[in-house]
């Protein structure tokens, strides 16, 4: 049986996919990226650990399957780390020139959560991915007692 | 029947006590650092383009080659014959009778034949440089032999090792010889060895050297510290290296 | 910013269309403007805010730096090679510092 819930509500009003949102919301900072298009997600993949034993560093990949040429290609790639103080943690403008849309960096992460990637194609799509990384010891967490 | 038991071995262990205190037994097979690392972060020990800690090792190197203030490190030493050099610290240091370390070596060479100011412990320079030597190492392996002149360092060194200390009233011992392995909150507790330094520690988001990890460990517990390339602590590099032979060479080490 | 050089990796030289991996990484503390120190006071932000790369007279690839980002920032993309020519890599800090490396890359078939 079908209860409706304000999130159902919201979810079916909306038109978001059900997973994304079920993942943990992120609310305003997708929603601003999305801006109203369908959020694809199929063609775009996160490889990060999934348990990171420091949130101070933790490596991530982004890929998205695209034949990156003149006609078609990625145009951004933003990284959205709804547990820190700063939503966003990175976009990454390409181009035809960069010949494969795949880019590694290291991002802090101040506890658990759904790090996000959401790339916008030259087509004016936009594709999301989501994974939950649980974080043992949390970025930001200076060593107060030293120096 | 339980209860009898554990008392026999509380005896044994009583009674055995002083036999380890006086000839003290080495670690079987000591466990490095790395191997209590996540895989994400030995990779990135093992990247030598990715570790950050190799901002210091190159900068170490230019350090080491710098003649704008005289005569260079390199005018003497040649780096290719230097590759056990940090092996071979902390050494005895006859005039003086104490132990010499490598930090210490550097500045002896800076003030009196390169007619320069001794570094501070944690300056960038010294790391650069600690870390450039280290690097040399990389790969060899530690075997640190306690000679008749040492022995005291390294008893006092021992001593060091076994006390309890700090609020927390723990000796480095009870974490990382009788709870290695154990978890404390998310982490797991690795046996504590110096293989690694000068290492980049992610909770530093620096390279840092071994005597701020002591200080850190000391803090740790509560406890005050000591100065970093004080008399205290290089004893404890020395015992802590000894405790190490077999491991090998792995500046600059990844840790937590 | 801190005087240690940028480490970077570009091929030195490639075939025409061959997609280049370049690897960067710069020391920097990224200092958030989150923490505290020791006496309870803000310790100000810091952070490398925008990374450039340029090659063939064009911008190929940016970024927009935030405090997610962790510190001595490691960065890797890709790059098609087209013709031989200067790669122009820069990091602009919030404090109106930069640091650049260029490296030529070659292009033959």
């Amino acid at each position: 049986m079908m209860v409706l819930t304000r999130r159902r509500l919201l979810i079916t009003t909306t038109g978001l996919p059900l997973a994304l949102w079920l993942r943990g919301v992120t609310g305003s900072v997708v929603q601003q990226l999305v801006d109203g298009r369908e959020l694809s997600e199929s063609g775009i993949n996160i490889d990060m650990p999934r348990i990171a034993e420091t949130g101070n560093s933790v490596p991530i990949t982004v890929s998205v399957d695209s034949p990156m040429t003149e006609s078609d290609y990625v145009k951004m790639i933003h990284i959205i780390v709804p547990g820190n103080p700063e939503k966003k943690a990175v976009t990454w403008h390409l181009t035809p020139m960069s010949g494969k849309a795949e880019i590694s960096t290291r991002i802090r992460l101040a506890k658990t959560q759904t790090v996000r990637a959401i790339a916008e194609l030259s087509d004016n799509s936009v594709r999301g991915a989501g994974v939950n990384i649980v974080v043992t010891v949390g970025a930001c967490v200076e060593d107060i007692w030293t120096d | 029947m339980a209860r009898v038991a554990s008392l026999s071995l509380l005896l044994c262990g009583l009674l055995s006590a002083p036999l380890l205190m006086a000839e003290p037994t080495q670690v079987k097979d000591p466990i490095s650092g790395f191997d209590y690392l996540s895989a994400p972060n030995q990779k990135l020990q093992r990247d030598e383009f990715a570790n950050p800690g190799y901002f210091r090792v190159d900068s170490g190197k230019t350090l080491f080659n710098d003649a704008s203030q005289g005569n260079a490190c390199g005018d003497c030493h040649d780096a290719a014959t230097m590759k056990d050099v940090t092996l071979k610290y902390p050494r005895h240091d006859a005039e003086a009778d104490r132990l010499v370390n490598l930090s210490q070596q550097i500045n002896e060479c800076r003030v009196e034949r390169q007619n320069r100011e001794a570094l501070e412990p944690e300056s960038e320079e010294m790391l650069s440089l600690t870390a450039y030597l280290g690097n040399l190492s990389r790969g060899r392996t530690i075997d640190v032999t306690v000679t008749e002149e040492t022995r005291p360092f390294f008893e006092q060194g021992r001593e060091f090792y076994y006390r309890r200390r700090g609020q927390l009233n723990l000796s480095c011992a009870h974490c990382h010889e009788q709870s290695a392995g154990k978890r404390l909150r998310g982490e797991v507790i690795s046996e504590g060895h110096s293989n690694g330094y000068p290492a980049y520690r992610h909770i530093w988001e620096a390279l840092g050297s071994l005597h701020r990890m002591f200080q850190w460990c000391n803090e740790a517990v509560r406890a005050q510290p000591f100065d970093k390339g004080s008399e205290e602590y290089i004893n404890l590099e020395y015992y802590l290296k000894w405790r190490g032979n077999g491991l090998t060479v792995e500046t600059p080490a990844v840790r937590r | 910013m801190d005087r240690l050089k940028p480490r970077v990796k570009i091929p030195e030289s490639a075939k025409p269309d061959e997609v280049m991996e370049i690897r960067t990484m710069i020391s920097h503390p990224m200092e958030t403007g989150y923490r505290r120190n020791t006496r309870g006071e803000i310790i100000p932000r810091h952070i490398i805010d925008r990374f450039t790369c340029e090659y063939a007279g064009q911008m190929v690839f940016e970024a927009k730096l935030g405090p997610g980002i962790a510190a001595n920032p490691y960065l890797s993309f890709y790059v098609k090679a087209v013709s031989t020519g200067p790669m122009t890599l820069t990091w602009h800090d919030d404090r109106g510092e930069s640091q650049q490396v260029v490296k030529q890359v070659n292009v033959e078939l």
